[in-house]
């Protein structure tokens, strides 16, 4: 069985095979064993490593070595069928941008109906101390400011809603 | 004399100082915020009490709180780690108001060491050398008379600024007329005041300082620490002894460092920063405190600096009397902080979902996390300090390789990977370090090892593959969390 693998912005195929994998147009022999929840020994052409293990939305994130990954795996069947449904869907929307961590928004830096570039400056949140900027990934006009300074956010919640441009 | 202790802090410094007491056969109250009521802090106290909610400001900050708390648990003494109040003057005085003992120097040395301009006025006069400088210059030819005497090159700063706004490094007299013009336009506009100054431009020096403990009959040296490597004057890897300067030039830094203490009355643990420069030192300022990064001096000289504050607070004589104690081997220590190093350090937050912590000779793990602790957004992002010794540096930095290796955080991004590259990097294997050493080592770590991502993109592809259905009936573990991330009805579909 082939697998689709997306990591650190890259994709990759890689072939299960019966003692272990095609990677990187190599076979590598790979085993793996669960240790405890959370944890994975794997041993990779007779190498030991340990791995924490995560499950996301569309894959795993594995931490080695005190580097975190996120991986995104999909077998062959499962791709092409989803690349199917996603053209009939239309993929275009709003873009959300979400609080990468929890903090306290210290400045809103855009404004409703506002046309942002990708890379501009859209929210400041204060955490551990430090001050971050978040940016518009894609060009578009804000729809919506679902927050104030002063608000307390937690991870993950929407800050800033983008129409994006249609090209 | 007090026999409880309550500690103003929180995080691995509470814990540090909840052991040391212990040791010293003291009592402890923790105190702790809203966020903290699960902390390893609160758990190793014999007594905890809360003091309010999560903010610094409602909590850790809020003097009242800590001294009601010291009230209803007569704690007969307040120690107040590094950071939140540990440099406040007005807190000090308020705990001596209360009729407690401040572990700590007096409240007028921690004022004067506070004051920029106080201090080093109060250095100068004590012999102590400071950056050579001059006051505020009137025109470009004042200012080369000036650069003249201090010796180029030199950095004209803004009176009023900071920041680094109006900086300009002069490398000779011919450049500095229109840099005075620049750094003046540059200082008007950005402080509304044109007044500049030169000050003496150090290229690429190091931070190193002495250590010194006080008690009431005399100040002791007790040998330096290398703290070059930091970011944003954030420290973030620093060892005991200095390998950089040799015993003459440790005898007069240490000679200076107690005479700096000296000069402001000082009694307890504290430490005098120096920038060196081609055998030259200069005095930065004084941490009126125990640092984060007093293991490394705990680890060679073999003396707890900590048992030692709290002697002294006891008005107990300092043990060893009063000689600076030699050094043995050499030691390392590595803040593992909750930042991500391959996104430019950003703060990473999270449940700590798996914590394993090296062991082994040599090895120290000071730490403010256990398994299932949050880390949020309240506080700063030091996990815990992973502290090595060993014969030489040469040892102390294998040995610091393979503990990093061994230390399991898992549940946020940490600044793991990144010490794990700096034990590797060729120039701070060559000792070859300065202050700049962050910056002009930019991008280290923040690329994965390729081998790295072939061990995650393997283990996921096993996992995926292990999931399927036709496998896991073989009787193959099952996922960690025991459920398979698809619906049975998708399951059943794939079969087919």
């Amino acid at each position: 069985m082939k697998y689709h693998v997306e990591v650190d912005g890259g994709s990759f195929e890689v072939e299960r095979l019966a003692s272990g994998l095609r990677l990187n147009g190599a076979e590598r022999e790979a085993e793996f064993e669960w240790m405890a929840e959370g944890e994975v020994q794997l041993t990779l052409d007779g190498a030991n490593h340990r791995v924490l293990a995560r499950r996301t939305a569309g894959g795993w994130r594995l931490t080695v070595r005190g580097r975190t990954f996120d991986v995104r795996v999909e077998d062959e069947r499962t791709r092409t069928l989803r690349a199917l449904a996603d053209r009939s869907a239309g993929a275009q929307g709003p873009q959300e941008l979400r609080a990468p961590m929890p903090g306290l928004v210290t400045r809103v830096l855009a404004e409703a109906g506002q046309r942002v570039d990708a890379g501009d400056g859209l929210v400041v949140i204060e955490a551990m101390k430090m001050e971050n900027e978040l940016r518009a990934r894609e060009p578009g006009t804000v729809a919506g400011i679902a927050i104030r300074p002063g608000d307390v956010v937690d991870r993950d919640q929407v800050l800033v809603t983008l129409e994006a441009e249609t090209s | 004399m007090f026999d409880k202790v309550l500690i103003a802090n929180r995080g691995e410094i509470a814990v540090r100082v909840i052991r040391a007491c212990h040791e010293e056969g003291l009592g402890t109250v923790a105190v702790y915020s809203d966020a903290d009521r699960r902390a390893p802090h609160v758990l190793l106290a014999g007594e905890a009490i809360r003091i309010g909610g999560a903010a610094a400001a409602e909590s850790y900050l809020s003097i009242d709180r800590l001294l009601a708390a010291a009230e209803k648990t007569g704690a007969g003494a307040v120690h107040p780690g590094y950071g939140f109040l540990a440099e406040n003057a007005d807190f000090a005085r308020a705990v001596e108001a209360a009729g407690l003992v401040h572990v700590g120097p007096p409240p007028e040395a921690i004022e004067i060491m506070g004051d920029k301009t106080r201090a080093r006025e109060r250095m100068v006069q004590a012999g102590v050398p400071v950056i050579p400088g001059s006051g505020p210059l009137a025109s470009a030819a004042e200012a080369v008379t000036e650069a003249g005497k201090i010796g180029f090159p030199v950095l004209l700063k803004a009176a009023a600024g900071g920041g680094g706004k109006g900086m300009h490094v002069v490398s000779d007299a011919a450049e500095m007329a229109g840099a005075f013009g620049r750094a003046t336009r540059e200082a008007r506009s950005a402080f509304g005041d044109g007044r500049v100054f030169a000050e003496r431009f150090l290229r690429a020096p190091r931070h190193i300082e002495i250590q010194v403990l006080a008690d009431d009959e005399r100040t002791v040296d007790f040998g330096e620490r290398e703290c070059s490597i930091q970011r944003r004057h954030q420290k973030l890897i620093e060892e005991a002894p200095s390998t950089a300067i040799d015993d003459a030039l440790r005898r007069r830094m240490a000679e200076v460092a107690v005479r700096a203490a000296e000069a402001v009355g000082y009694r307890g643990a504290g430490t005098v920063e120096f920038l060196v420069e081609e055998g030259e030192f200069f005095f930065l300022e004084m941490n009126t405190r125990i640092q984060v990064e007093h293991p490394v001096t705990e680890l060679v000289t073999g003396v707890d600096l900590v048992r030692q504050q709290l002697r002294v607070a006891r008005g107990l004589p300092l043990l060893g009397g009063g000689e600076p104690p030699a050094a043995r081997g050499h030691a390392i220590e590595c803040r593992i902080n909750a930042e991500d190093p391959a996104v430019g350090f950003v703060p990473s937050t999270g449940c700590i979902d798996r914590l394993e912590v090296p062991t082994g000779p040599g090895v120290r793990w000071d730490g403010g996390i256990r398994n299932g602790s949050e880390v949020g957004p309240h506080y700063d992002s030091l996990l815990g300090k992973l502290v090595v010794h060993a014969a030489d540096r040469d040892a102390a930095i294998a040995r610091m390789r393979s503990a990093l290796e061994a230390l399991v955080i898992g549940g946020v991004e940490t600044t793991v990977p990144w010490h794990l590259a700096v034990m590797d990097e060729p120039d701070y294997r060559m000792n070859d370090l300065s202050i700049r050493y962050v910056e002009e080592h930019a991008g280290l770590g923040e690329t994965a090892d390729p081998g790295l991502r072939d061990v995650a993109m393997a283990t996921a592809v096993l996992l995926a593959d292990g999931e399927r259905p036709r496998v896991a009936s073989g009787g193959a573990p099952r996922s960690h969390d025991g459920r398979n991330g698809l619906s049975a009805w998708v399951r059943a579909g794939r079969e087919w």
